[in-house]
């Protein structure tokens, strides 16, 4: 019981209490007699009893049990058993001035107020304040329960520091001057401090001098019921608030009892009349609230709340005072500022350029953000107005930062509007702000660098510009003989193509005049003339690109900005270097031991077939005929034809000039002497593929074409081939894939008409077949080969 | 600016968002910014017998620099679109 904190030193009837063996009933008068004595020449006596002391007698009414509160602690404990509070209290403190001034604390009021409240002071007996106990209802208790700050006290200034050790838990310095309705915001701020504060307190050891109050204080929740019978309380709202009712008892004042409180129990009054219409929507609430925070120590069990409902609303209180901790903490302009400070960081007046992924991608992919396209083709077309591109911006915004507002129905027009104008001002600031990257500050030793958002301080600065240009001055020196590309060079000419096909691409969204010539140069088509068969680093800057599948990808986009005689030019360039296309080069099986292409050239194959093949065939129908036949020539001159057959690409180059010949042909408009060019050249490429025909068809051709697939370029060649030859080369060639022709009908008789998985393959072999057949007048069905029957 | 570009695109869409830490948090992608700071809704985390407390937890914001990885759907990738946009950045900064 040493939490009691007597003195050992202190007299010996003080300390022999707690022995245990000591039964010995304490008599007030023997513990207290003599102890009373008020010192007058004490300087804090006016604040400590509220009046001169020559009016303090010894019976004033600690005679019945030291102090009023002593009394409700009797009352409010249950049965003493041993040594209860009260009994500590009584034979607590040896001074009682001591007490008093740790109880009261030393007030520094004006003793103006301590004469205002000498005429209300009275003081009440333990049957009085009883009897005022009593005959106050449960429901008007349970608004007393409501957290004291909540009533703001005009004026009130916080307590002295002194206080603090022993503050109750529910006191709560005041928000001082506003009534509680006025700043509805702070409350929550309130509430959380009165939460931080409780714990603490409860468990706070206290200091040895306060012995008397403090179980009273701490009994916290208990007290809200009781502290009506605070003398001045109770006594002060009948003369100035005729109705009870309206009386709130202000926790804060229950362990003050001194002059000041009375006065500001007096204007509490006064104001809580004021603003009890302010506050009974309130109410509600903090009755509410205060349930939650004194839940585990009603005495009295709440009359309108179940259990449930009072756990459920405590936690939902809780969960709000936490959210609602620090509202209110910004105002709108701090905010305005910080939203305008992100967005000066995101914001650009080149989204195309500095968030080029984000909205190219919202453009090519407009349904899988699920974002309208609508909204983002404006961002698009950025020959739009800039105010339309902001308006993306502050849209794009407020869809992806999750913000609130926009989900506001109509708050969200205004929110959007206001983030248009902040998004405008932003990019005006940012155009203004000088983009320094570097600031040496006078006085400095380094030079201060910054770092945004956008621009990430580098860790290193890695100087490329240096290097570059050494690599131009090595590059001007060798220029004399015909200059021998690394694999590095090819790939950074690459990349500058690429780089000035993205420039000519931006270029080309906001006009429609578009310079390609940057474009044009930097693919090096004429850089440095090659052919097939010359060492493979001295090949065109170009054709050595085409090995790399960047370059197949890009071609189509490249292909765009080209005009017909550049990509005529091209074509040529292709044409006189086929042979050193590494599809080529590398694509034919006659070049391997085992017949067998190496998975890594198939793949840039495949990757040809997709996107070469297909280009080529686009830019060959702006062909006239002598360019195609001029093509042919070129092709056949500078590239052994029968080993360019072997390969799929090359096959099907040859597939794609031949046909597009002969379509023109059909269409009948040519002259004369262009048919017979083209008959000559024609007959040149059959003698070099004469005999070498066969060798078109992959070893084990039966074996890979197995119908699964309806490729057929190899058909499709021979078709193209027959057509344009007359009957005698139609002759050879019949010769020559003879074989073949039945491997196929064999394959295709083979397949059982019951074998219904397998009967696609049958078609897709027949299909193939019979392309090339059909040329010749001839068809295939599944038993034999006849005559096309007209 | 290029990866915030990148993280705009998948807003709205799962992502595993491996942190420093280990933790493992599967969520759907609210937002993010030029930090790379991210929002995450209706998140579970994938080892959470090690972090059991993130059971409740249903939204996170993760402090852009704690992060390790972010794993995504490939679908969700426009892979050459990404190179061009990583070379346009490679041009600017070349540029300045």
């Amino acid at each position: 019981m040493s939490f009691f904190g007597f003195d050992p030193t202190g007299p010996p009837n003080s300390r022999g209490k707690n022995g245990g063996e000591d039964n010995e009933v304490y008599d007030f008068e023997n513990t207290y007699d003599g102890l009373g004595e008020i010192e007058e020449d004490d300087a804090f006596n006016d604040e400590t009893f509220n009046t001169n002391v020559n009016e303090i007698k010894k019976d004033y009414d600690f005679g019945q049990g030291s102090n009023t509160k002593q009394q409700y602690q009797q009352a409010s404990i249950p049965a003493p058993t041993s040594i209860s509070y009260a009994q500590a209290a009584v034979s607590g403190p040896v001074n009682d001035d001591e007490f008093m001034q740790d109880l009261w604390g030393s007030s520094n009021t004006p003793s103006l107020q301590q004469e205002d409240s000498k005429q209300e002071r009275k003081i009440l007996s333990l049957e009085e304040i009883e009897a005022q106990l009593t005959a106050i209802d449960q429901g008007q208790q349970q608004q007393q329960q409501f957290p004291p700050q909540l009533y703001g006290i005009p004026g009130m200034i916080p307590p002295p520091p002194q206080f603090g050790g022993y503050m109750m838990p529910g006191f709560m310095p005041p928000q001082y001057g506003f009534p509680a309705g006025m700043i509805p915001q702070q409350i929550p701020i309130q509430q959380q401090q009165q939460q931080n504060n409780q714990p603490p307190q409860q468990e706070q050891p206290l200091p040895q001098e306060q012995v008397q109050p403090q179980p009273e204080i701490k009994q916290e929740a208990e007290e809200s019921v009781l502290v009506e019978v605070n003398p001045a309380s109770i006594v002060s709202p009948k003369q100035t608030a005729p109705k009870p009712v309206t009386h709130k008892v202000d926790l804060s004042n229950f362990p003050v009892l001194g002059s000041k409180e009375a006065v500001q129990q007096q204007q509490l009054h006064q104001h809580q009349l004021q603003l009890q219409a302010q506050l009974n929507e309130q109410q509600q609430q903090q009755q509410q609230q205060q349930h939650s925070h004194h839940h585990h120590h009603h005495r009295q069990p709440s009359v309108e709340l179940t259990p449930e409902q009072q756990e459920k609303a405590a936690r939902r209180q809780e969960k709000v005072s936490r959210i609602m901790k620090y509202s209110g903490i910004m105002n709108p302009k701090d905010k305005d500022f910080v939203t305008r400070f992100q967005l000066s960081q995101i914001v650009t007046d080149d989204p195309y350029n500095e968030d080029f992924y984000a909205q190219v991608f919202k453009v090519i992919h407009p349904k899988v953000n699920g974002v309208p396209p609508s909204s983002n083709q404006s961002g698009s077309v950025a020959s739009g107005g800039e105010s339309q591109q902001n308006n993306s911006i502050a849209q794009a915004y407020l869809d992806h930062s999750g913000h609130r507002l926009g989900g506001r129905y109509k708050r969200a027009d205004v929110a959007l509007q206001r983030m248009q104008q902040q998004v405008q001002k932003a990019v005006t600031v940012a155009k203004e702000r000088p983009k320094l990257t570097q600031f040496a500050k006078e006085g400095a030793l380094g030079k201060i660098s910054f770092s945004s958002g956008k621009k990430p301080r580098q860790q290193l600065e890695i100087i490329s510009k240096a290097a570059e240009r050494q690599k131009e001055q090595n590059e001007t020196k060798k220029k004399e003989g015909t200059k021998r590309y690394s694999k590095k060079d090819i790939l950074s000419i690459l990349e500058n193509i690429i780089s000035e096909l993205m420039n000519v691409e931006s270029e080309s969204r906001t006009s429609t005049e578009v310079d390609t010539t940057k474009l044009w140069e930097s693919l090096k088509v004429l850089k440095q003339p090659s052919s097939s068969g010359d060492e493979e680093s001295e090949v065109n800057p170009f054709i050595q690109c085409l090995n790399y599948n960047k370059m197949l990808k890009i071609l189509s986009r490249l292909f765009k900005f080209l005009t017909r005689e550049q990509i005529l030019t091209i074509t040529t360039l292709i044409m006189s270097n086929l042979e050193n296309l590494s599809v080529i080069k590398y694509g034919s099986y006659t070049t391997y031991s085992d017949n067998k292409i190496p998975e890594k050239i198939n793949k840039l194959v495949e990757a040809y077939s997709l996107t070469f093949t297909k280009i080529l065939m686009n830019s060959v129908l702006d062909f006239k005929f002598n360019e195609i036949s001029g093509l042919l020539y070129i092709l056949n001159g500078h590239n052994n034809s029968a080993f360019i057959s072997t390969t799929k690409i090359g096959l099907s180059i040859l597939t794609t000039l031949l046909s597009r010949a002969e379509l023109i042909i059909g269409e009948g408009q040519i002259s004369a002497t262009d048919l017979s060019e083209w008959s000559s050249c024609y007959d040149e490429l059959f003698t070099s593929l004469e005999s070498r025909i066969a060798a078109i068809f992959p070893p084990n051709f039966d074996k890979i074409d197995d119908g699964s697939s309806k490729e057929n370029y190899i058909w499709q060649f021979l078709a193209t081939l027959s057509l344009g030859g007359k009957l005698s080369h139609q002759r050879i060639i019949v010769d020559e894939v003879r074989d073949e022709i039945f491997s196929v009908m064999n394959r295709v008789k083979s397949i059982d008409n019951s074998d219904l998985q397998n009967l696609y393959k049958k078609q897709n072999l027949l299909n193939n077949l019979n392309m090339y057949l059909v040329v010749m007048g001839l068809v295939a069905d599944e038993n034999e080969i006849k005559e096309l029957q007209q | 600016m290029l990866f915030f570009s990148f993280f705009k695109t998948l807003v709205d869409q799962e992502v595993t968002v491996e942190l420093k830490n280990d933790m493992e948090i599967k969520g759907t992608l609210k937002s993010v910014d030029q930090f790379l700071n991210l929002k995450l809704d209706n998140i579970t985390c994938l080892n959470s017998a090690q972090y059991p407390y993130l059971n409740a937890v249903k939204n996170l914001f993760i402090r852009g620099s704690t992060v390790r990885y972010v794993h995504m759907n490939p679908n969700s990738v426009d892979c050459t679109l990404l190179q061009d946009a990583s070379r346009r950045e490679a041009m600017v900064q070349a540029g300045k």
